[in-house]
Parts: structure tokens; sequence; C-alpha cells
């Protein structure tokens, strides 16, 4: 009954954070912080797969949504805000 | 279980807010994500069942294990790949915009120009 | 007025996700269906540990087929729609040595173009060092992942994406030049078709032996638990890995070739 009870803790607790971080997604108004807590709300969603018996899926969901999407989010923005000077 | 489903379709509506009201082209790109992950994870909870173990046939499982259910596992794996590879495509046209138009601001760019 | 709307009509639909939610949870588990017949037939039928990776390549075996569609998809849309962008591969720099040093190997003439770009930009040494120690655990563990996708938790996709990181870790630490010089774009280019066409072939082998489509014909071929088990499972793997890898790594090499050659002064 006690490990019940401490499984719907942390699970509970993953997702306050999950719901918290998305929370600062929409708040934040530059556009790197927000891919950043993107990248946190992945990263959460994977402990929250892990927690869900899923260990495959949490192994794709953290390679991807976490370290993949952002990277190249990042790369965009960079092109994006490059100065037309240096050609 | 229920603040699962209330969490994931939390985050679905947040990506959908981000969506509708930002102007950003790049933050509309970061809402279809957060979309995504919410569905995702509406997915794997609905094959969730309290006290079973992940589906794997180890050699010393105890008597008396379930299993998860395998089959809605199979097919977000699926769904976080077609997630990933849309957000690329979108990210790439973003690219070839604001090299045509100068800018990405949604409101700037809606009238197609000859 | 617009923002105002907008929350009006999220928080409806966010009240009516709830009411969702509840009937959701109350109702009966989606255990006693299709996959209480599955995972009683799993050893049998496929010879296969790992479940899901049973599901994905040999249950469910088209669902994996339309889903490397879509990858090969975006990966040829993202090549199309950046295509313009000239490589920065040839600059003045390296004309001028070419033109005046004629008579020398091209190791020789390569080294020397290395020598006189590498003092131009200055690499920061702790991303170079944490590179150089991190590049190959992550080849390494990528390709345990692919391999051993049907015994522990993983698969092609995973230790595609895992191994597709290493172009990312080459550009964050020795900049474009190097990941233009190390990763041939064209070839990479071939071997995302290879992939492709080898994980085709093999669901036609079922085909070839008489039966469906995707049926998996060689899986008594070993004894489960071993690494070469479970039939066309263990090829399927390698060949989406391979196909994964190409077609990721080809996308990157893609959007980081659209950036402009940065040089200190």
């Amino acid at each position: 009954m006690s490990a019940l009870f401490n499984t719907n803790f942390l699970n509970t607790l993953i997702i306050i954070g999950i719901v918290v971080s998305a929370i600062f997604t929409v708040i934040i108004d530059d556009i790197l912080p927000c891919v950043i807590a993107s990248s946190v709300v992945g990263t959460f969603i994977a402990l929250e797969f892990l927690l869900l018996r899923a260990p495959d899926v949490a192994i794709a969901e953290g390679a991807v949504g976490a370290i993949l999407t952002p990277f190249i989010f990042v790369i965009t923005l960079k092109k994006v805000n490059e100065k037309e000077g240096k050609g | 279980m229920l603040i699962n489903y209330i969490g994931a379709f939390i985050v679905m509506i947040l990506g959908l807010y981000i969506m509708m009201s930002k102007k950003n082209l790049i933050k509309i790109v970061i809402g279809m994500s957060l979309v995504d992950s919410g569905l995702n994870l509406l997915l794997v909870s609905v094959g969730f069942r309290p006290g079973g173990t992940a589906p794997i046939f180890i050699t010393d499982l105890k008597p008396g294990a379930f299993f998860v259910d395998p089959v809605p596992q199979a097919l977000t794996l699926t769904s976080i790949v077609i997630g990933a590879c849309v957000s690329a495509l979108a990210l790439s046209l973003i690219i070839k915009i604001q090299e045509k138009y100068g800018t990405i601001d949604a409101d700037k760019v809606r009238r197609l120009r000859g | 007025m617009k923002k105002f709307l907008a929350w009006f009509s999220l928080s409806i639909l966010l009240a009516f996700s709830v009411y969702v939610s509840f009937v959701m949870a109350a109702l009966p588990s989606t255990y006693n269906g299709i996959s209480n017949i599955i995972v009683k037939n799993t050893i049998e039928r496929t010879g296969a540990i790992n479940a899901v990776t049973a599901i994905v390549f040999d249950f469910r075996g088209y669902d994996t087929l339309g889903e490397s569609f879509v990858l090969f998809t975006a990966v040829s849309g993202s090549a199309v729609i950046l295509r313009n962008y000239k490589k920065n591969s040839v600059t003045p720099l390296e004309k001028d040595l070419k033109n005046s040093q004629k008579n020398k190997s091209n190791l020789e003439i390569i080294k020397e173009i290395d020598k006189k770009r590498d003092s131009i930009i200055e690499r920061d040494s702790i991303i170079v060092s944490t590179a150089n120690l991190v590049l190959p655990i992550s080849l390494s563990l990528g390709a345990y992942v692919i391999l051993h996708g049907h015994l522990s938790p993983g698969g092609g996709f995973q230790g595609g994406v895992l191994i597709a990181g290493a172009v990312a870790i080459v550009f964050l630490a020795y900049g474009m030049d190097r990941v233009s010089k190390v990763f041939n774009a064209e070839r990479i280019k071939v071997y995302e078709s290879v992939g492709a066409l080898s994980f085709l072939l093999l669901g036609t082998l079922g085909v070839v032996y008489g039966y469906n489509f995707f049926k998996n014909v060689i899986y008594n071929q070993g004894k489960p638990g071993m690494l070469y088990s479970s039939g066309t499972i263990f090829w399927m793997n390698f060949a989406v890995g391979y196909k994964v890898l190409a077609g990721i790594g080809f996308l990157l090499i893609t959007m980081i070739g659209t950036l402009n050659a940065e040089e200190k002064e």
C-alpha cells in the first residue's frame, strides 16, 4: 500500500513539472528561453514514460524531443538572425 | 490514470494557445511540437495498468506478473518520429520565408506577393 | 477582444477535456483484446524478447513502412527546399593555395588548408575535449542499441537517432568546415536509399516463401535470447537503423550547410 502511495506521489510531481514547464513556454517572450523550456518539457515527459513502464518510448522521446528538436530550432534561429553584412 | 489524462490535455491546450495567438513563426512551430508531445503522453497513458511491468520477457519473471499494454507504445514510436519530421520541414520553410520576405512576423507575411 | 475570445474558447475546451478524461478513467482496460493475443504469441511466433519491437516490425509492420515513407519525404523535402545555398567548401583562400602549389600531393594541400583555417578560428577547449571523449562512446552506444533491439529496450529508431547525434557533436566542437570534410553528403544520401530499399526487400521475403507480405518466415533460427534470433526482426532493425541514421544525418548536414561561414578577423 505504501509502495502504491509512493508511485502516485512521484507521478503527480512529474505531471506538475510538465505543466509548469509548459506554462513557462507560453509566458516567455524571447525565443531562445522558449526553446530551452520546450526541451525541459520533453525531458520531463521522457521521465514520465519511464514511470509508465515504457522504456522504448522513453529513449525515443528523450533522443528526439529533448535533443534533436531543440538543436534544429537553434540552427534556424541562428540562420534567421544573421546580419546581411558578411555575405 | 486520471491525472495523466488531465496533464496531457492541458499541455495540448497550451500548445494550441501558442499556435493561435503568438506572432513569431518559430514560436508557432514550438507550439506544434508541444501538441505532439502532449498527444504522445496521452497515448502511452491509455495503456497503463497499475501494478504491471514493462513488456519484456526476461527470464526471471515473477509468477503472477502481468504486462502493461504494448500496442499503444508501438504506435507512439511512430508518432514521435512523425512529429520530429514535420517540425524539421516547417523550419526549412521558415528559413526560406526569411530569405524571401525579410521578416518572420506572421502578420507581415500573410499577403502573397508576386 | 481577440485575446478574450481565445481564452474563452480554450477554457470551454479545457472543461470539456476534463469531463472526457473522467469518462476515460472509468473505461475498462484496453488489454483484454488484441494485446492479450499478441503477448501470448510473441515468443512462439517471433522469438523476440522485446514485445514492443515484435509489434513494430512483425505484427504491425505496415505502420513502420508508412513511417519510413514519412521520414524519407521529410528529408527529401528539406533538401529540395534548402537547395540553393552554396556549400562552404571552396573559398578564395583555398583557390590561392591550389593555384600556387600544383605539384604537391592532395594530402599535403589539405593539411596546409587545415592549418591555415584552424589558426583563424579558435575553438573552445572544453567543448573540444568533451567532444573527443563523448563521440566514440555515443557511437558505440548507438550501435549497441540498434543491434540488441529485440533483446532489450531499444531498436532501430532509437539507435539511429543516437548515432545521428554525431553530426551535431562534430558541428559544435569543430565548426562547419570540418563537418563538410568528415561527412560526404552525396554518399549519405545514397546510404539512406539503400536502407529503405533493403527494409522493403526484407518485407517481400514473406511473399517469396509463399505467405503474405511482412511475414516472419525465418523465425526459428536460434533460440530466443541469443543475438541472432527472431528472424527478419533482426535484419529489419538493422535496415531501419541504417536508414534513420543516414536520413537524420543528411537532414542535419543540409540545415547546417545553410549557415554562412564564420570568420574572426
